[in-house]
């Protein structure tokens, strides 16, 4: 049923809007479709365009400064020497990037998937809410990078204990942006159900859960982007590869362009998911009235 | 209480029958499914039953509110009963307790005589605000009640496109309810209530939120679109006119904690066309519901 729904959903606004017209308008619908490409074009622009500017005039003042104030290149190189860094050692930095990568969307698949049994569990339970919630927040107070090193005893120096820190760091909010929908439901939704002679099962597939998207999503940019800090750290302790391992071993050695450019690549990765949710939590929440913080680019 | 619900059927005739049962039959109106004979059958059993129901609800930090006190009711198949009273008299809480989304302190309440049996998902509810659900279409909105029912897809589907175009709104199933306007929404909501058949409809101020003139428009149309024959229809409301336009039978509820303080047989007939409200038996009626609001006793 709900995948059903997605499915309707998923379909291009462009191609429903152009599909919902006469046929006997041929012409117009090719307008139709020429004017919303170019609408979503100029929103497009309008709700990234001041943030890439932005970007863009912060990059042309560090290369000023940096060549104005004579700084030294091992302290801080210049944009133009970072992206020269890219382009000349593109294969070094695609090989670590891929180990990256596989650390965090493994990671990430654990955490969604620990997160919805997880918010799931507590929905049809209160006594497990009530017993398991406070050691939920309490998990956030321990300092995961000291638990890192621990990891390496306990379950080696594999790809495992990037894994399990990424995991740590991205659960949480998507387990606790998931139980917040789940509990932000409607109460007089909830009664409307309940008078249609719903079951709970019924009432958590038809209501629950798709009244909890906006918030699952919202919980995914998050870990989206925590997700690479935790497999930089995971990477810090020990690791034979990968972003963090790179910028880890060249720090000593003052390859300082090459740290940066590293760091680029792990910022862009980040960017990348992000971009990746929002897009996919635009096409799933098309028609949620407000869940669409970025304007129409779907 | 039988004997009442029969009287306060509405007569074409415009005159109190003194035969009921005839008279019903005389008024079941365009579907024609039921009978004289089955409908004083049914006339003589109310499907809906409150006997001395009390309600209270206590919270944390005040002391608890007294909602209703001693209310009974009895409605029969057929029926169209109005409760009046004032904004927050537990009007409310009546219809959430008829619907088994709570149950009464005290009291006993009853469906089908039945009272032991569950309530909750034997009767349709439309509340005061639609509660569409922002992501599903009109017909995937409509369709709730049947998809929770078991019913097919395809035949749920069917029946709605059916009553759609009756309910006025068979050129917006596709549309999403946050482009509509709220007398569709309300619309849209009905259909969602009545599409299951339940013989029980509660209808909790169906047009508070809306402006007066789409008020106007959807209480006619209600009482045309809802064929009355087969289901016992109770309709909370704090509009008099509203009672009176719709209503076989209007009682008025004392504000908070809620009493019934009066019963009214309308016995206007149906249809009631707009200028009904200039009719003299309306306007009496109206003295005597607005009277009895006041507080004032009536001869």
């Amino acid at each position: 049923m709900v995948s059903l729904l997605r499915e309707k959903e998923m379909t291009l606004s462009t191609q429903q809007e152009a599909r919902d017209l006469p046929q006997s308008v041929e012409i117009d619908r090719e307008a139709v479709i020429e004017r919303t490409f170019s609408m979503r074009v100029r929103s497009f622009a309008r709700a990234w365009g001041s943030a890439m500017i932005l970007a863009g005039l912060g990059l042309v003042l560090w290369e000023i400064l940096v060549r104005v104030l004579n700084v030294q290149t091992w302290i801080l190189p210049p944009v133009s020497l970072i992206l020269a860094e890219l382009v000349d050692k593109p294969d070094l930095f695609l090989r670590h990037a891929y180990v990256t990568t596989q650390e965090i969307l493994i990671g990430f698949a654990v955490s969604i998937t620990f997160a919805c049994a997880m918010a799931t569990a507590m929905f049809w339970s209160r006594l497990l809410e009530r017993s398991v919630y406070p050691f939920l927040i309490a998990s956030q107070t321990i300092p995961v990078f000291t638990l890192a090193p621990m990891l390496l005893i306990w379950i080696g120096t594999g790809m495992g204990p990037k894994i399990v820190v990424v995991v740590l760091f991205t659960f949480f909010p998507v387990t606790i942006n998931l139980m917040t929908g789940f509990k932000s439901v409607d109460s007089d939704m909830a009664d409307m159900f309940r008078t249609l002679g719903a079951s709970r099962w019924q009432m958590f597939t038809k209501l629950y859960v798709r009244s909890a998207l906006p918030y699952f999503f919202a919980g995914l940019k998050v870990a989206a982007v925590v997700s690479v800090i935790g497999a930089v750290i995971g990477e810090w302790v020990s690791a034979a590869s990968g972003l963090g391992w790179l910028i880890k071993t060249s720090t000593p050695k003052f390859q300082t362009e090459l740290v940066f450019a590293a760091i680029f690549t792990l910022s862009i990765m980040a960017a990348l998911m992000f971009i990746s949710i929002a897009l996919l939590q635009s096409r799933v929440l098309r028609n949620y009235p407000g869940s669409n913080p970025q304007g129409g680019t779907s | 209480m039988s004997q009442t619900s029969e009287v306060s059927s509405p007569s074409p005739s415009r005159h109190a029958s003194p035969n009921p049962g005839s008279d019903v039959a005389a008024d079941l109106l365009r579907e024609g499914s039921i009978t004289g004979r089955q409908s004083s059958e049914n006339g003589d059993i109310p499907i809906v039953s409150v006997s001395n129901a009390s309600k209270s609800f206590a919270s944390a930090d005040m002391p608890p509110v007294q909602a209703m006190i001693d209310v009974s009711l009895d409605v029969s198949l057929g029926e169209f009963v109005v409760i009046v009273g004032p904004s927050g008299c537990g009007k409310s809480t009546l219809l959430n307790i008829i619907a088994g989304l709570i149950e009464p302190d005290t009291g006993n309440v009853s469906l089908d005589s039945d009272i032991e049996a569950e309530r909750i998902g034997r009767v349709a509810y439309m509340h005061q605000i639609d509660l569409l659900l922002p992501w599903r279409n009109v017909l995937e909105n409509a369709v709730l009640g049947l998809e929770i029912a078991g019913v097919s897809r395809r035949e749920a589907e069917s029946k709605a496109t059916d009553l759609a175009s009756k309910f006025g709104i068979d050129d917006f199933l596709n549309a999403y309810p946050a482009t509509l306007s709220g007398g569709m929404r309300q619309r849209v909501a009905l259909l969602r209530a009545v599409l299951p058949e339940r013989s029980v409809l509660l209808l909790d101020e169906p047009f508070k939120a809306l402006d007066a003139i789409t008020r106007a428009e959807l209480q006619r149309w209600l009482s045309d679109v809802l064929d009355r024959s087969n289901r016992a229809t109770i309709m909370v409301t704090h509009d008099v006119e509203e009672a009176l336009m719709l209503g076989d039978r209007v009682l008025v509820m004392s504000s908070r904690p809620g009493q019934i303080l009066l019963e009214l047989e309308v016995d206007l007939p149906r249809p009631r066309p707009n200028d009904v409200v200039r009719d003299q038996k309306f306007v009496e009626f109206k003295w005597q519901l607005l009277s009895a609001l006041d507080g004032v006793t009536v001869a």
